[in-house]
């Protein structure tokens, strides 16, 4: 009799790299983080004078001080007017390069593109930046080495069995590379008591400095234990329970619900569509796998 | 390819899992500044030094503590001070608008944690506020630490607060 171990443990990371895969799966995630990067750029747009310019609340001098001699910083290659039109170059060519990655339009070179200069702001806006800016980041630098632009690409290319196979790794790339990301967070949790007896969520959800939607913090004491409790174990567990047909569905749903809830409450809006966005793209075709199974168990159910 | 794609990801995920478990040696020998400095680059291109709990502290104590300051401008009309709060829950949110506010809320943090740039940090800031406010030529900036505790009375929690103030100063631009 054999153990049953989850399907990408019993052989190696790349076995069986059908499963849960859809056609154009990881063209669609290319098409995700395009039109976040974009989504999270304008955030920082709308508030050009603060957070972009060079005499903004962080001037340049601060961030170019700050910054390693080899990571880019505009003000090094010249300030006042020169300073102005290369920010505005930096800005069009990122967008522009977004919306090519995209489109589909020369994938690869549009994601490095876009890449070097989310690395530029990075550096500029380096004071400003929380987790969804290290994700993007992260995302950003897969999509220039992985092949992402072909079936669903303005000039569409031909898709072999060869491409199939590496859009394949990528997706199981960035699957695993999101079950470290919970892993290692429901990690650091799991070694706090705080979060299990409920106090650290407490705290946190009462942190005047982060509030954005007030919830009312007189709600009954084991309503944090349980969420806290749920918190570490969905993340903790989401290696495990995303390869459990049907129970994934919940586990998605919870983690879905927290970013909710970290969007809402605390404010952090880009980090928690980030995260919603890239559970769904790249877990989908095993939730409507799933769904499909529990509708045609209801139909035999109602049937009998 | 597909063997270069998959020692990419083999070699990636490995790091990142090591950085994780904190199975990285802190002090590694590196033979020449050069190797130290690649490993810089490197370490910025692709992020796999970060660890990904944001919402924890890193000494897993358990206990929860955050940073506010208030930052007020100040100036004479007539025979009073009348003053202008930039800040509001300890943050400085007004100034930008609702999506970007958990980008500045944790500005003032710095100056617990790297003194030298929050210096700096408030400069700019102070520089950024009387420039735009041109009318208050004053700024008084106060950092406070919160070391917050969870006490429960019945089925409910209470919050305890014990506050610090780890960086006051004036700030006001002088024109020649």
């Amino acid at each position: 009799m054999s153990a049953q171990i989850p399907y990408p443990w019993r052989a190696h990371i790349f076995a069986n790299l059908n499963y849960g895969y859809a056609q154009h799966q990881f063209e669609y995630f290319r098409i995700a983080i395009a039109a976040f990067s974009i989504f999270n750029f304008c955030l920082f747009l709308v508030d050009f004078d603060v957070l972009l310019a060079a005499n903004g609340m962080i001037n340049w001098e601060v961030t170019r001080a700050n910054a390693f001699w080899f990571e880019p910083h505009l003000y090094k290659l010249g300030t006042g007017a020169t300073a102005n039109i290369l920010l505005y170059g930096a800005i069009f060519c990122y967008i522009a390069s977004l919306i090519s990655l995209g489109l589909g339009f020369r994938t690869r070179l549009m994601a490095m593109l876009a890449f070097g200069c989310f690395l530029l702001f990075s550096v500029h806006l380096n004071p400003y930046l929380y987790g969804v800016d290290l994700y993007q980041s992260v995302f950003l630098f897969f999509l220039c080495i992985f092949p992402s632009g072909h079936s669903l690409a303005l000039p569409r290319r031909q898709h072999s069995a060869a491409l199939l196979g590496h859009q394949q790794i990528a997706l199981r790339t960035v699957q695993i590379y999101l079950m470290i990301t919970y892993f290692s967070a429901g990690f650091g949790k799991v070694q706090m008591p705080s979060w299990l007896n409920g106090e650290f969520l407490f705290l946190s959800l009462s942190d005047p400095t982060y509030q954005f939607v007030k919830l009312p913090t007189d709600l009954h004491y084991l309503w944090y234990v349980l969420s806290g409790c749920l918190v570490v174990c969905i993340e903790l567990l989401y290696p495990l329970l995303i390869f459990i047909p049907y129970v994934r569905i919940f586990l998605l749903l919870s983690i879905i619900g927290m970013h909710a809830v970290i969007a809402i409450f605390m404010g952090l809006v880009p980090f928690g569509t980030l995260l919603i966005l890239v559970n769904v793209v790249i877990w989908y075709p095993l939730l409507l796998q799933d769904y499909r199974g529990i509708r045609r168990a209801i139909n035999l159910t109602f049937k009998s | 390819m597909t063997v270069v794609y998959k020692t990419f990801t083999i070699l990636f995920l490995a790091l990142q899992l090591l950085v994780v478990l904190k199975a990285v040696p802190s002090q590694v020998n590196f033979r020449s500044y050069f190797a130290e400095i690649a490993t810089s680059v490197l370490c910025s291109i692709t992020k796999v030094n970060h660890l990904y709990n944001f919402f924890t502290d890193p000494d897993k104590t358990g206990s929860y503590s955050y940073t506010s300051n208030e930052l007020v401008l100040y100036q004479v009309e007539k025979d009073h001070v009348d003053q202008k709060v930039l800040t509001r829950d300890g943050s400085l949110k007004t100034m930008v608008t609702a999506c970007n506010q958990a980008r500045v809320s944790h500005l003032q943090s710095i100056a617990t944690r790297d003194t030298a740039l929050y210096n700096a940090v408030v400069r700019s800031q102070a520089l950024y506020c009387i420039s735009k406010y041109r009318t208050y030529p004053l700024l008084s900036v106060e950092v406070f630490h919160h070391r917050c505790e969870a006490i429960r009375k019945g089925n409910r929690f209470e919050k305890v607060e014990y506050t610090d103030t780890v960086y006051s100063n004036l700030f006001s631009i002088i024109a020649y």
